[in-house]
């Protein structure tokens, strides 16, 4: 009886445990006629052997605190994203009202009976937007001057705005102020101070 | 815990295993570790619930693995080089035991080689899903793994240990 010839995909198939046992018969038989290839392949085993002899320690190490707390951590990007944007429309809105109050009188105007269609978001508004996609992943830094100097901030931005800047307290909503920086507007000088839910802060804090 | 968070967390010891397997160091492979682990958080929309886990999170991870090393190469050849000869230098000159060969032996494969023989020998996916994860056909998976069996066979018969230890 003529042994069909035996394919090195399925010798590999039989170290793997991934062939059926229908062909595994097939592959025995010719590893008995073979023993060049049955060395090779009993070599194969010991060294997948070796791998497990080296590494499987590994499992059972205590995984460090670090990875497990990362995994462990509940999904609240998605909301969280949510609830900065909306502190950014807000701000910026507030921000951008005062920023440009005397170059949007006329857009005022126009304001007033424009129809509640999408075309009616203020440009402050889709600027705001596009200053939080922009800064909202910086991580150090956010802002160019951080709460902490939150003095110096108001008078720099009153200063570089051309009027009395004052930046709402939001922390009875859970928002805590990073910060402030200038942003360049369409004819003129704007700011942006974003605030953060103070979920995040606690966090970082305690990461 | 909810269900991602749970499986995440059972997936990583092997995690572990693999990215030490794949790296190296220590050190090194809990980077790779807490890289792939922030990575699919960010993506978990991606992963289909009751889809296997554990193979998205070796594609996550070699992703990763790949850029860094592309990266690596990119700005600096002369440690990507360094690195390749501080390997022999580092197994014990007399006494190599079969476990430090075969680690320094999968240390000489180049890297696509290295993942795949892993992938298959040590964390045991099926050839399915390693070509789903590195994102190749599944005919190359298995010319890889011929190369790689037969580099390691090589490598460790040739004399033993001492093929290794030759290598300056």
């Amino acid at each position: 009886m003529s042994q069909p010839q035996i394919t090195e995909a399925k010798l590999h198939a039989s170290i793997d445990g991934r062939l059926p046992a229908s062909a595994l018969a097939d592959v025995q038989a010719w590893l008995r006629e073979h023993p060049q290839d049955a060395e090779r392949i009993a070599q194969y085993r010991r060294q997948n052997a070796a791998l497990h002899g080296a590494y499987d320690e590994i499992l059972k190490e205590a995984v460090p605190d670090g990875l497990l707390r990362l995994a462990q951590r509940p999904p609240r990007r998605w909301w969280l994203r949510h609830a900065a944007v909306l502190a950014w429309f807000a701000l910026g809105g507030v921000i951008g009202a005062i920023g440009g109050w005397k170059y949007h009188e006329s857009w005022r105007a126009k304001g007033v009976h424009a129809d509640a269609n999408a075309q009616s978001i203020p440009y402050f508004v889709r600027q705001a937007a596009v200053a939080h996609v922009v800064y909202v992943p910086e991580v150090r830094h956010p802002v160019e001057v951080g709460a902490d100097q939150e003095a110096h901030l108001v008078a720099w931005l009153s200063k570089r705005l051309n009027t009395r800047l004052r930046i709402p307290h939001l922390g009875e909503l859970g928002y805590t102020l990073v910060g402030g920086r200038l942003l360049p507007g369409h004819s003129e000088t704007r700011a942006a101070a974003p605030v953060r839910s103070s979920c995040i802060r606690m966090r970082r804090a305690s990461a | 815990m909810d269900e991602f968070a749970a499986q995440v967390s059972a997936v990583i010891p092997r995690l572990r295993r693999y990215a030490r397997a794949l790296t190296g160091d220590t050190l090194t492979a809990d980077d790779l570790v807490q890289d792939t682990l922030e990575r699919a958080l960010t993506k978990r929309h991606l992963w289909r619930p009751g889809s296997d886990l554990r193979a998205w999170m070796f594609t996550v991870m070699h992703n990763i693995f790949v850029n860094q090393v592309r990266s690596r190469s990119a700005q600096n050849t002369v440690a990507l080089e360094q690195e390749a000869y501080d390997v022999p230098a580092k197994a014990s000159p007399v006494d190599l035991l079969e476990l430090g060969d075969i680690d320094a032996a999968i240390r000489q494969l180049p890297g696509e080689q290295r993942e795949v023989l892993l992938l298959v020998a040590l964390e045991q996916l099926s050839y399915e899903e390693v070509a789903q994860a590195l994102g190749i056909p599944i005919g190359t998976v298995m010319s890889r793994l011929y190369r790689a069996c037969e580099r390691v066979r090589v490598l460790l018969e040739g004399g033993g240990a001492s093929g290794l230890k030759v290598v300056k």
